[in-house]
């Protein structure tokens, strides 16, 4: 049988903190990621040297886009689970990472164009702080146990324990892959290669290698994602990462100054 | 050497966390406020669906404000810090539920509200 085992692994979907008392470990996870990113920020050398009025208004983008994109996140996974957006049905609905994160894009973009914000090299700053943001996240999710991939024999596959997602998704202990730590383990990868290398274009970079990263890693991903456009071929997130990557490669393609911009090492 | 003293980032961070942890914190206090209300004289389904109702915003509410204190406090640090006081005060009014998220939650908007209090903002 295709990944048995009784390996049962770590994973706290609440951190018992006495007393019958429990922090969710997504939340927290996720909440500390984007206070990380947002300190990461504060001392990130192209964002220091702006005007405390820049800074300012770079805070104020955020926060909208944030809040907004949560939002985005809570509607996409609501369209593609085919759920109707009533009061009633708000506990289940989840959220789905890379609609909170385009939806999110696209208020920061308008954010950053009404605070008269040059966009790209605002962004440009911001990805590094993506990455760590991003990075606890994931780690969230697979404490959490959501986003788990298909099952494995290999070396890397984990048993989630009894009661968690995948096990009530497969009915026992199996092997699978760790999908959300391979993401993790990516964008830290990312993060390094951004901080180390200093590249110019720094956006374009996070989002067209996730996107590419994100299409593939969702070919061994195993849990309910939903379905948009009627078709099965297709995860919502691949579908989006496709269109991610032609709106940024045309993107690019545009751009004359891109291809001017080295990496300096 | 500068001599030149920062704005703490000590209460953004409590604050998005805090933040973040008030969203579940929120909807534990409404589930809370909604079943404690059912064991009340006279308890019918519109008052305990009104009770949750309430606790729930109220929790919705503080973890909004305290977010957005959190990331907007350095331009003002007492008006913000103030703000993320009232988001703390707030979140203790869900503390009625016996919820102990929202007194977690509490505390860091408090902690995070006096930090900013006692800041001065830098001349620049």
């Amino acid at each position: 049988m295709v990944g048995r085992s009784p390996t049962i692994i770590f994973m706290l979907r609440y951190l018992d903190i006495g007393n019958n008392n429990f922090l969710p470990s997504y939340n927290l996870f996720v909440g500390f990621g984007i206070a990380m990113a947002m300190l990461f920020l504060q001392y990130h050398k192209p964002f220091k040297t702006r005007t405390e009025n820049e800074k300012h208004k770079i805070h104020l983008s955020l926060i909208v886009s944030i809040l907004l994109g949560f939002i985005g996140a809570f509607i996409f996974d609501a369209y593609s689970q085919n759920i109707a957006l009533t009061f009633d049905n708000l506990n289940q609905i989840g959220l789905t990472f890379l609609g909170g994160l385009l939806s999110g894009l696209l208020v920061l973009v308008v954010c950053l164009k009404l605070a008269s914000l040059p966009i790209l090299p605002t962004l440009n700053i911001m990805a590094t702080p993506f990455c760590i943001a991003h990075f606890f996240g994931r780690l969230g999710c697979f404490m959490a146990g959501c986003c788990f991939g298909s099952p494995t024999n290999s070396i890397v596959g984990v048993t989630f324990p009894i009661d968690s997602l995948p096990h009530n998704h497969y009915h026992e202990l199996i092997k699978i892959h760790p999908t959300q730590l391979y993401e993790s383990a990516f964008v830290l990868c990312l993060f390094v290669f951004l901080t180390k290398f200093k590249t110019n274009n720094q956006f374009y970079i996070y989002i067209l290698t996730y996107s590419i990263f994100r299409f593939l890693v969702e070919f061994i991903r195993a849990d309910d994602r939903g379905i948009v456009f009627n078709q099965n071929t297709f995860s919502p997130s691949q579908i989006i990462s496709l269109l991610t990557v032609v709106l940024i490669t045309a993107l690019i393609l545009t751009n004359k100054n891109f291809q001017k911009q080295t990496i300096k090492l | 050497m500068s001599n030149e003293k920062q704005i703490s980032n000590a209460p953004m961070i409590l604050g998005i966390i805090g933040g973040i942890l008030g969203l579940p914190a929120a909807i534990c206090s409404g589930a809370c406020a909604a079943g404690l209300s059912t064991l009340a004289d006279g308890a019918t389904k519109q008052s305990t669906d009104d009770a949750g109702s309430a606790f729930l915003w109220i929790g919705l509410i503080a973890a909004l404000i305290g977010l957005v204190s959190a990331f907007l406090y350095k331009k003002n640090p007492k008006g913000w810090g103030a703000m993320m006081l009232l988001a703390g005060i707030l979140s203790g009014v869900t503390l009625v539920t016996f919820n102990f998220l929202s007194f977690i939650v509490c505390i860091l908007f408090l902690i995070g509200g006096v930090i900013s209090l006692t800041q001065k903002k830098p001349a620049l």
